[in-house]
């Protein structure tokens, strides 16, 4: 079966600096797949690449077996692509409600409005409660089910989730990813990218950890727990290639 | 009485009065509703670039182009009023959504300092073409082509009326959150699906047509144009002014602010004008307080006062908001 998403060589950066080296990965339909890394190892940009927010300097987007490297963001959205962003970025002066409706805006999401409100308020009841509220003045953890919320009204078949954990309470945490896990279930493709390591893999089927703009290592959740590689990729060591080759034979 | 039937009755309201003044006004309320309307217009179009996040320093840009194709379509192709007034429209339209593509991404004082130099550079044009447009000897309307003062004062309330009920409508429908989330933040609006060009091109050359328009019916008004009176910053100061006086990013907002700015001009130069300067003085004392003291401008002082005076009044509808 075809991968719903696969990165094959994505090369790119920002002006001079490159940022991911020679990226490649996939994801099946209805996988939940975490993306490991220190600070600046890529993550972030990994997302805005399948996004389109950023043009990959070489290498191909694959989505559902088509290059979409050229397809405009905007209309990744209507192909089914959506993402809650790094830092939330939810609109603080529009209410909850407005910032719902505006993640429904592409035409195939408009549709299915009601339907997705209901799916989200009924996900995240907190939500429902505070619909009226100016999204700027609610909690961190709030925003972030607004943030996870809005994108979720696009309807997508692949949703990207940028460090849903950012800045939360432990407790918090875990709502928000028994919610994530509770959308995988209905069968969405699920990317998301993290800092916490146990957080992620809890959830996960599959992960990769990415270190200075390459794929340090990969494999299932529990594969990448008992990886000393994972530890050494976020301390920031360069993996040596011979580490390497045991993860990819394990 | 909630505060949208109140809306839309005083909008009825203000509709009915500058539609009618042309029709039954004395002169001076005539000249006075021509010059309010003008400014209502302008500010309305400047309010919907700016609801976007396009603050435009070069609204006279649109104005002094409008005014050019109605004077040079008039004389050279023989255009009637309202044919010329379509081709002033288009033209404007045609400009904003060309401008909304060479700007492309620039946002903010980039954005602002463009539309500035645009504005600058269709003076210089209008100097250097002396053979179209007159040169800096200006260009007088073949006065057969004038249509009279009361179409050309009706002409200006029809505008003004227009453009508030277009802005009135895009801020019934969905397309204001687009322009409001491109405000707020671009690139997440980019993210959940809005292409923010297509908008971008959208918003400029409606607000454009309109401030071409305007500098259309002026231009009929006026009888002449030169490139000084065409391009003149005043026009992009005042229809900046007047929404940021009366409430900027509102529907009502631009319209209460060029009344209120007509209003003052007129009282501190009739009051003050027998002194070289000081009604100006006045006049921008006037505005710098405004700012200062209602920084929401008029409309959100007056929408204060009511909450305060309601909630005196009935305090228990104070605990839910």
């Amino acid at each position: 079966m075809t991968p719903i998403l696969e990165l094959i060589n994505i090369r790119v950066g920002y002006g001079q600096s490159v940022v991911l080296q020679d990226v490649s990965l996939n994801l099946r339909e209805g996988e939940i797949v975490c993306l490991l890394g220190a600070n600046g190892a890529g993550k972030t940009t990994t997302t805005r690449v399948v996004s389109g927010l950023l043009a990959p300097w070489a290498g191909e987007i694959r989505y559902a077996g088509e290059n979409i490297a050229t397809v405009p963001a905007h209309k990744r959205v209507e192909l089914g692509i959506c993402l809650s962003p790094e830092g939330r970025q939810v609109f603080p002066n529009f209410s909850v409600y407005e910032n719902l409706l505006l993640g429904s805006f592409s035409k195939k999401a408009r549709l299915r409005r009601t339907e997705m409100f209901d799916e989200v308020y009924g996900l995240f009841p907190r939500l429902a409660e505070r619909r009226k509220q100016k999204a700027g003045l609610m909690s961190g953890g709030e925003q972030q089910m607004l943030a996870i919320g809005r994108a979720l009204m696009g309807c997508p078949k692949l949703l990207m989730l940028d460090e849903p954990s950012l800045g939360l309470g432990p407790k918090i945490i875990i709502d928000v990813y028994e919610a994530v896990a509770s959308i995988a279930k209905r069968g969405l493709s699920i990317l998301f990218v993290e800092q916490n390591v146990q957080a992620a893999l809890m959830i996960a089927h599959r992960g990769y950890v990415l270190a200075n703009g390459h794929i340090a290592a990969e494999g299932t959740s529990a594969e990448l727990r008992s990886s000393p590689l994972v530890q050494e990729a976020f301390l920031g060591k360069k993996p040596s290639r011979q580490d390497l080759s045991e993860v990819h034979r394990a | 009485m909630n505060t949208r039937t109140f809306g839309l009755l005083l909008g009825a309201v203000v509709l009915i009065v500058i539609l009618s003044i042309p029709v039954f006004g004395s002169p001076s309320a005539v000249d006075i509703t021509f010059r309010t309307c003008s400014l209502i217009a302008l500010a309305v179009s400047w309010n919907l670039m700016a609801s976007a996040g396009l603050i435009s320093l070069g609204h006279s840009a649109f104005f002094g182009l409008g005014g050019y194709v109605v004077i040079l379509s008039a004389n050279l192709l023989g255009m009637p009023f309202w044919i010329s007034l379509i081709a002033s429209l288009a033209a404007g339209a045609l400009f904003g959504s060309g401008l909304a593509l060479i700007t492309g991404r620039l946002r903010g004082i980039y954005f602002a300092i463009t539309t500035l130099a645009a504005s600058e550079g269709l003076r210089v044009i209008a100097v250097m073409l002396p053979a179209l447009t007159g040169g800096a000897k200006g260009a007088f309307l073949d006065a057969k082509y004038y249509p009279g003062t009361f179409t050309v004062n009706m002409g200006m309330s029809l505008a003004a009326a227009v453009t508030c009920l277009i802005a009135w409508r895009m801020s019934q429908s969905r397309i204001h959150y687009a322009f409001r989330a491109m405000r707020a933040n671009e690139g997440a609006a980019q993210m959940l699906g809005i292409y923010p060009l297509k908008f971008r091109c959208a918003i400029m050359a409606v607000s454009g047509a309109v401030a071409s328009l305007v500098g259309g019916i002026e231009a009929f008004h006026g009888g002449y144009l030169d490139p000084a009176i065409a391009f003149d910053l005043h026009i992009t100061i005042t229809s900046q002014i007047a929404p940021i006086l009366g409430g900027i990013y509102t529907l009502s907002g631009p319209i209460i602010g060029a009344v209120a700015t007509v209003f003052i001009g007129d009282a501190t130069r009739l009051s003050l004008g027998h002194i070289e300067g000081v009604s100006l003085l006045v006049f921008g004392l006037i505005l710098v307080f405004s700012i200062l003291y209602l920084p929401q401008g008029i409309r959100g002082g007056l929408s204060d006062l009511w909450r305060r005076r309601s909630a005196t009044a009935e305090p228990t509808k104070m605990a839910k908001p």
